[in-house]
């Protein structure tokens, strides 16, 4: 089904960003600490964070919680105040807008919540609909538009139920159809999906992404969850302890991470780890002999790689292996254990000379 | 009993109905707009004024901890100057406004506290005017609550009627006073009693049904 026909007052191709447009939001050197308050020091949230999410994009922030993940998206939308440095929504600097000045802002910024955030008092409807008359749109543009926008998120027919007789995933989609009520040009979704269970939660990403595509919507998503940031996203920033500390595509990030925090993201997402019993054989660092645990990292080529690790017979033993599709594209990580005697690693290396193919040492075992 | 005092419960009936009804709208009229500010003006809230609300704060448990029969003499000098008298059914309105209203704010800003404070996060996401919060997210989704506050005050006025009959307020606590304790007619007594019971039972049941029927959080096929 496409978007296009089924929400007519938007335009028939979202416009593609020109290549030197500005980014829909900008983080220039912000940082954030919450007041000191009775005998406490003041509580930093975010330390000299740098970021930009480019127009048409789909950019995740992943983090443990307490990380600052959300202070860092409510200052995209005025809900929190940066203490220093600069955000930036299309190439302006909000830090001078003034409340009233925020609320015209925010009617063309949309934001969606872990726990929906839908009134109880108020059916989809109705709960659609109050962006619009906050907006004060007059009823019968705002009943062509909500209706629309149910159509669009696919539950037309619980237009008149309310939030109580509602699925999470039907709720979270009527707080999508709400968070685009007024056009925004930016989607926010704070740990959007972290009460779906995982079947709905792809399902709502999935909806993230077809907005994105047809609506040329701009999203900027948070989360605790790597299958998010798989499933959806372009880019990816990693935030611990209020600092960015790795930011890049999806692909390269979860498959060549430079910090530790990332690694245990990527891990997490790859799901190859030593195995406990070969923990157990680990020799200590610097002893040597026995057997030697390789980790192959396959970008791309997964079934030419494997078909040449299986040609090795026993001399080249896989452990633990996992194919995967990262950002959309092929993406493997195999764990073998070889007998130096008989497969030196320099003939491992040679069989997969592809530079997609990374060989590393992990641990010598007993 | 003889027609003479069966006209003499209808009347009072009838005074003790429009001092509850009067002095309910008048307390609410002035109660929700003060229970909502005092739920949203301590430091850090939409219309923050941690002074003014602590202030009001201090008044509202001064009025509310005075008992209401020395609240009703206590406050003559105003009721005189608002009602010209301080005697009679009009009269009595004035008290039991003012111990109506302290007691209906305590109530409704209980409801609104009880109100995710993510709905105000996402009203406010979506541009809303702090007015707009509470006449379109707060008081609606509070409204339950509310109502069953408002149950509640109008049963603790129906019984504070009663007291306002001691110092000549009229209906039904003056016609118990007068006929059923001061002339012997425990008859009297009785229908009294009797009447005021129904009253607060038709308003307790009233009020649930309305509750209910406005919460839309219970979940119904």
């Amino acid at each position: 089904m496409s978007l296009l026909r089924v929400v007519p007052d938007l335009p028939d191709t979202p416009a593609a960003p020109a290549p030197d447009a500005a980014p829909a939001v900008a983080f220039e050197h912000v940082s954030k600490a919450y007041p000191a308050r009775r005998g406490h020091a003041p509580v930093p949230a975010l330390r000299d964070v740098s970021l930009t999410v480019p127009q048409g994009s789909i950019t995740g922030v992943i983090g443990p919680s307490g990380a600052g993940k959300s202070t860092l998206i409510r200052l995209v939308n005025g809900l929190e105040h940066a203490s220093s440095g600069t955000v930036r929504l299309f190439g302006r600097d909000v830090g001078g807008l003034s409340e009233s000045g925020w609320r015209r802002e925010r009617r063309s910024i949309g934001m969606i919540f872990q726990h929906f955030n839908l009134l109880s008092s108020r059916t989809a409807f109705q709960n659609v609909a109050l962006p619009l008359a906050i907006a004060g749109e007059p009823t019968d543009r705002i009943k062509a538009r909500v209706d629309r926008l149910l159509d669009l998120v696919g539950i037309s027919d619980k237009r008149d139920r309310y939030p109580a007789e509602l699925s999470g995933g039907q709720k979270q989609r009527v707080g999508i159809a709400r968070a685009l009520a007024n056009d925004p040009r930016i989607l926010l979704c704070d740990e959007a999906t972290s009460a779906l269970d995982p079947e709905t939660t792809l399902s709502i990403l999935r909806l993230l992404r077809q907005v994105n595509a047809e609506l040329g919507v701009t999203i900027l998503l948070i989360t605790h969850e790597i299958p998010v940031i798989k499933e959806v996203c372009d880019q990816v920033a990693v935030l611990e302890a209020g600092q960015i500390v790795e930011t890049g595509s999806v692909f390269e990030v979860f498959t060549r991470p430079a910090t530790a925090i990332a690694a245990r993201f990527a891990v997490a997402a790859t799901g190859v780890d030593l195995p406990p019993d070969l923990e157990a054989r680990r020799l200590a660092p610097g002893q040597t002999g026995g057997r030697i645990v390789v980790r192959i990292t396959l970008a791309g080529q997964t079934g030419v790689a494997l078909a040449r690790l299986a040609a090795f017979g026993p001399a080249c033993e896989i452990v633990s292996a996992r194919i995967d599709s990262i950002a959309g594209r092929p993406f493997g990580v195999v764990l073998a254990l070889l007998d130096p005697a008989t497969l030196p690693l320099t003939r491992l290396r040679a069989a997969l000379p592809d530079p997609r193919f990374a060989i590393e040492e992990v641990a010598h075992v007993a | 009993m003889s027609p003479e005092l069966i006209r003499l419960i209808v009347e009072a009936t009838r005074d003790t109905l429009y001092m509850v009804a009067i002095s309910g709208l008048i307390g609410a009229a002035a109660g929700i707009p003060l229970g909502v500010f005092l739920a949203n003006s301590k430091r850090g809230e939409l219309f923050a004024a941690p002074w003014l609300n602590a202030v009001l704060g201090v008044i509202v448990n001064a009025t509310r901890s005075t008992p209401f029969i020395i609240l009703v003499v206590a406050i003559v000098p105003l009721t005189r100057a608002i009602a010209g008298t301080s005697i009679g059914t009009t009269a009595a309105i004035v008290p039991l406004s003012i111990a109506a209203a302290p007691f209906i704010a305590r109530i409704v800003e209980g409801a609104v506290r009880e109100v995710d404070h993510g709905l105000i996060e996402a009203a406010r996401a979506m541009g809303a005017t702090p007015l707009q919060i509470v006449t379109r997210v707060l008081v609606p989704e509070a409204l339950p609550g509310i109502v069953l506050g408002l149950t509640l005050a109008l049963v603790s006025l129906l019984s504070y009627s009663a007291m306002v009959g001691a110092v000549g307020g009229g209906g039904l606590g003056d016609l118990g006073i007068r006929y059923g304790y001061q002339r012997f007619m425990p008859e009297v007594m009785a229908v009294v009693v009797l009447v005021l019971v129904l009253l607060v039972q038709a308003t307790q049941t009233a009020g649930e049904r309305l509750a209910i029927h406005l919460n839309k959080r219970i979940r119904r096929q």
